[in-house]
């Protein structure tokens, strides 16, 4: 009788690889064949699902079918290694790449994985009034932005956010017949707000702000930034804009002494 | 005060409302988590994520599938075929298509 | 919100706690004893879940059926899975705390599902190790059920029920009884279901499942996607008879009804654990 260690990786391989169903030699029997084959199905099945859930859009655009076979390959080459499926799929825009796949799959599977991402992210801080006031009375060299946990910054060459709407279950309007995606300089803002995750595209002076916000440089340094390099951009209003309470506040500050 | 520092006050005033805005109606001590419910939170945003290890409980726990045989997948969202559906924008186009071909013979 | 201590879960009925029926429980909340839920899915460190099952957890007792812990594998405990249960548990405060008697991973790689055990001395040395370790890191006590199995390991030298019973003799863990899962078994195999119970120790019994199944070919398969069926009522009638009253969850995983319907499998179940009161000794 093989040792227990041996029977597992070999029910294993059968469930991943499928070459030579039979676990061992007292299994090359009509019925534990059988039972191996519907434990095969049902396992990759699972797989297929979560990556459903994981990835709706990409697959409403590229249909049940490619949508199917694409996540079949993903399994054979990334396996699951974590207990907790939600870890599961996160490779999935690095297979695209590596098959050569177009631009647009590739940039929506990754927009679709942060979105993913930010439905179990810490909560971002809300300041007090208080505190509010405190920031009023500080030079602004001491005080520092912080990228809040409930963002994610995605430098994106193609706006796939319009084609994350269109084929949103809620949207209304064909979907994306008629809808053109070209090139764009900029990136991709994606938070949660209250639950909902928004998506909103960065021109290439807002990505540069933003990246200053994430470095976590003063309140001094972004606005000279903005006052130096970016004299058609309000930058109060670009914040405000930013502090949306429905789509998510993107940013905090910390006083340091 | 010189034209430089007025613009300063100006955007850190701006400062001051933004985070007004995203604070709500918290009142924590300064760094502290926020650990009130927003009055308007949406109990069901995202739900289809809060479940994934449904998947893992029992076969079949998700997605509410309950046939085996995946082959004849329905299309969650296309009334029309795929074909069709790339002449009308440049979100797929015909060599996306070949290109997709391409990648499920390397499967 | 911080809880010090888990609520008492009477020997009546629950729900299973699934997200498509957040919506449903926050709007007009069920008349249900508890609910139970599948902890991994709260591992996040915020959002809609955490924020949803906290609201629940106010007005409900839960239990913790975990589904990724992989007790029969002969890989060791995942340490950030088994951190993660802490933290997790440590913030509802469940009443009880549950996994698998089967293994899901092997050499690190994962299978996510609920794969069958030989019954060996070599297993069982293993799952009571791996279950010793599990309580004492945990400073709990946890349940272990009982899974459908759609192979027969050939090596296996032990029957299931003994098994499970060695495992609570040497462990002092208890026991989750799924009765769907005890007939789908039985049936897959041309097993007597009864024989099966009888050899379960009563004591250790803390908890019941009762589901639903379908019919795959030649299999039974434990879908979890129906209702309960008749034969398995009959088998939860024989079960409070020979156990005594027990907690008991319907459990229904794929197929989601709406609310309503879980619950009134949850009120039939009330009805015969209300009976057990009712028969004089």
């Amino acid at each position: 009788m093989p040792p227990l260690h041996e029977l597992q990786r070999a029910f294993a391989a059968a469930m991943m690889e499928g070459k030579g169903l039979t676990v061992t030699t007292s299994m090359r029997t009509g019925p534990a064949r059988r039972s191996l084959a519907l434990y095969r199905r049902l396992i990759r099945n699972n797989y297929v699902q979560t990556l459903k859930i994981t990835y709706p859009v990409l697959r409403r655009l590229i249909g049940g079918h490619y949508f199917n076979v694409f996540a079949r390959g993903y399994l054979k080459r990334y396996p699951s290694t974590s207990g907790d499926l939600f870890a599961y799929g996160q490779h999935f825009p690095l297979f695209l790449l590596q098959l050569e796949s177009p631009r647009v799959l590739i940039e929506l599977a990754r927009l679709e994985w942060a979105c993913h991402e930010l439905h179990q992210v810490a909560d971002s801080p809300l300041p007090s009034q208080e505190w509010i006031q405190t920031l009023a009375t500080v030079d602004p060299s001491a005080v520092t932005f912080r990228l809040n946990p409930t963002v994610r910054l995605l430098r994106c060459v193609l706006p796939v956010h319009r084609v994350w709407y269109a084929l949103q279950p809620e949207a209304d309007g064909n979907g994306i017949d008629g809808l053109s995606l070209s090139p764009e300089e900029g990136g991709l803002l994606v938070t949660r707000g209250r639950g909902k995750i928004h998506v909103r595209s960065l021109s290439p002076n807002q990505w540069w702000l933003l990246q200053a916000v994430r470095d976590r440089k003063t309140v001094a340094v972004v606005e000279c930034m903005a006052r130096e390099f970016m004299p058609d951009l309000d930058l109060a209003q670009f914040l405000t804009g930013l502090s949306d309470p429905v789509m998510g506040p993107v940013f905090s500050l910390e006083i340091h002494p | 005060m010189n034209a430089k520092t007025k613009k300063n006050a100006v955007v850190h005033s701006a400062l001051l409302v933004a985070l007004s805005l995203a604070g709500g109606q918290a009142v924590h001590a300064a760094g502290a988590k926020a650990t009130e419910i927003p009055p308007d939170w949406q109990p069901c945003a995202g739900v289809a994520k809060a479940g994934m290890n449904d998947c893992a409980s029992k076969l079949h726990a998700c997605a509410g599938l309950s046939k085996i045989d995946n082959e004849a997948d329905s299309y969650v969202y296309m009334p029309k075929g795929l074909c069709e559906r790339i002449a009308k924008g440049t979100v797929l186009t015909k060599e996306d298509v070949k290109k997709m071909m391409e990648m499920q013979k390397k499967m | 919100m911080t809880l010090h201590c888990p609520a008492p879960i009477p020997a009546r009925a629950g729900i299973g706690l699934r997200s498509y029926h957040f919506r449903e429980i926050m709007e007009s909340p069920p008349p249900v004893a508890w609910m139970e839920t599948h902890p991994e899915n709260y591992f996040g460190e915020g959002g809609t879940a955490l924020r949803t099952l906290e609201r629940i957890r106010v007005d409900y007792p839960l239990s913790f059926h975990g589904v990724g812990l992989s007790l029969g594998s002969t890989d060791s405990i995942d340490s950030t899975h088994l951190r993660k249960l802490k933290e997790v548990f440590d913030r509802f405060q469940p009443t009880f705390v549950s996994e698998h008697l089967s293994w899901s991973s092997v050499d690190g790689r994962f299978l996510n599902d609920l794969l069958p055990l030989p019954y060996t001395e070599e297993s069982l040395n293993l799952v009571c190790a791996k279950i010793d370790e599990t309580q004492t890191e945990l400073q709990r006590s946890m349940l272990i059920e009982n899974v459908t199995q759609y192979l027969t390991w050939p090596d296996s030298t032990i029957p299931e029920a003994e098994f499970m019973a060695e495992v609570v003799r040497r462990t002092g863990c208890g026991i989750l009884l799924d009765l769907n899962n005890v007939y789908v078994n039985a049936v897959n195999f041309h097993l007597d279901p009864v024989r099966f119970l009888n050899a379960i120790p009563s004591e250790a019994v803390q908890e019941i499942h009762l589901a639903g199944f379908d019919r795959v070919g030649r299999w039974l398969v434990d879908t979890h996607g129906q209702a309960v069926y008749p034969e398995v009522w009959s088998l939860y009638e024989w079960a409070l008879h020979h156990f005594g009253p027990r907690p008991t969850l319907i459990e229904w995983d794929t197929n989601l009804p709406p609310l309503a319907e879980l619950v009134e499998q949850a009120s039939q179940a009330d009805a015969m654990l209300g009976a057990c009161y009712a028969t004089p000794a």
